[in-house]
């Protein structure tokens, strides 16, 4: 151990109230403060000190205080749990909505993909109806839709040229056959 | 059931296990807190704020340190912030002292006790220095433990320990250090 002096004693002095000395090196220390008057006054001021420190600490507030703390942390404690429950929920609905819209997008996306001809799923479908119509007629529904509706429709304004074109073919028909019969 | 064991618990969804981490720490963890700010009320709100941290935080706890560790560090970073934002409010309280004449400041002076001359004293130690001595000495926490929670080595908490404990002497001990050298030089012993 090294030899004591009053300018390393303090260390020592705070060690020994602190965690306590090894029994050589508080023999030391007694030895020391024997002979010196102002290291004696140094430990017992230390001693003093540290008991002081030790009164320091705070108070325990009571019974009612742990009372009061107890309740309101218990009731935070909830008022979060059921936040938390809210917005698990909350997002379990959110990443529902998400997977549907995801798959919605999903599935469009891959019937709008071409395939190896370049064809996409909606034109490979009305090729196949083509094919079937073709093998087997239009269904109900399609019979009429090769009718040229804008050409079957008459304008109002020509409707009467219309009726007396058709007319004059007539006549014209029958004046033809007539001067055949004749 | 170790602390640990209720940490996996209340992760697989029992909520009794916090209560039961709060049942056993609550209280020490309050008490530390109320070393540091010294104010009853400040120190259950933080206190409580820890543990709403700790359970909304508690699923990703990875295990580095102990839940023990975990929760003081918690407590006294909160304890810090909260004493920093004091320290502001005492200064703006201090300025208005300083504006409106009451008791002069050797009365005010007289007025204080040798609890809160060493209270105060405390305060004036670097943050280190007095969260180690609160620790040590209130909570009577190992230096390997303080290290754990503060940062640092084991070494360098008995360090800020001992070097509270000199400037409190020097500050409250009523000792001036070159009077006992001198004293020192005069008796031989040295």
């Amino acid at each position: 151990m090294r030899k004591l002096t009053c300018a390393n004693i303090e260390e020592l002095v705070i060690r020994d109230l602190d965690a306590g000395l090894d029994d050589r090196e508080r023999a030391a220390l007694d030895a020391h403060v024997l002979e010196c008057a102002a290291c004696r006054e140094l430990r017992q001021e230390m001693a003093g000190l540290i008991a002081t420190l030790k009164t320091n600490a705070p108070e325990d507030p009571g019974a009612e205080y742990w009372r009061r703390y107890d309740l309101s942390l218990d009731a935070k404690l909830r008022e979060k749990e059921m936040n938390r429950g809210t917005w698990g929920l909350r997002w379990k609905l959110a990443a529902a909505a998400i997977c549907v819209v995801l798959a919605v997008f999903g599935a469009w996306e891959y019937s709008m993909r071409p395939d190896q001809d370049g064809q996409t799923l909606p034109s490979r479908t009305l090729a196949l109806v083509e094919d079937l119509n073709e093998l087997y007629g239009p269904v109900e529904e399609d019979r009429y839709a090769s009718v040229d509706v804008q050409a079957a429709t008459i304008p109002a304004d020509s409707r009467i040229a219309f009726l007396n074109d058709g007319l004059m073919t007539w006549f014209e028909a029958e004046d033809e056959a007539d001067n055949l019969l004749l | 059931m170790n602390d640990a064991d209720l940490v996996r618990d209340f992760r697989n969804g029992n909520r009794e296990a916090f209560a039961e981490l709060v049942r056993r720490y609550s209280r020490p963890v309050t008490m530390t807190i109320l070393g540091i700010v010294r104010d009853n009320e400040a120190a259950k709100d933080i206190s409580q704020h820890v543990f709403l941290k700790a359970f909304e935080k508690l699923s990703g706890f990875m295990f580095a340190s102990s839940f023990k560790t975990w929760l003081y560090r918690i407590a006294i970073n909160a304890a810090r912030d909260h004493l920093r934002r004091r320290k502001y409010d005492f200064t703006v309280e201090l300025n208005e002292y300083v504006s409106d004449p009451g008791p002069s400041p050797v009365e005010r002076l007289e007025e204080l006790s040798a609890q809160s001359l060493l209270r105060s004293a405390i305060e004036e130690l670097p943050e280190k220095q007095r969260l180690t001595l609160q620790l040590r000495i209130y909570d009577e926490m190992d230096y390997k433990e303080i290290a754990r929670l503060l940062g640092g080595t084991e070494g360098g908490a008995r360090v800020n320990f001992f070097q509270a404990v000199k400037t409190l002497r020097k500050k409250v001990g009523g000792i001036d250090e070159k009077a006992h050298m001198r004293k020192h030089r005069g008796t031989g012993n040295s």
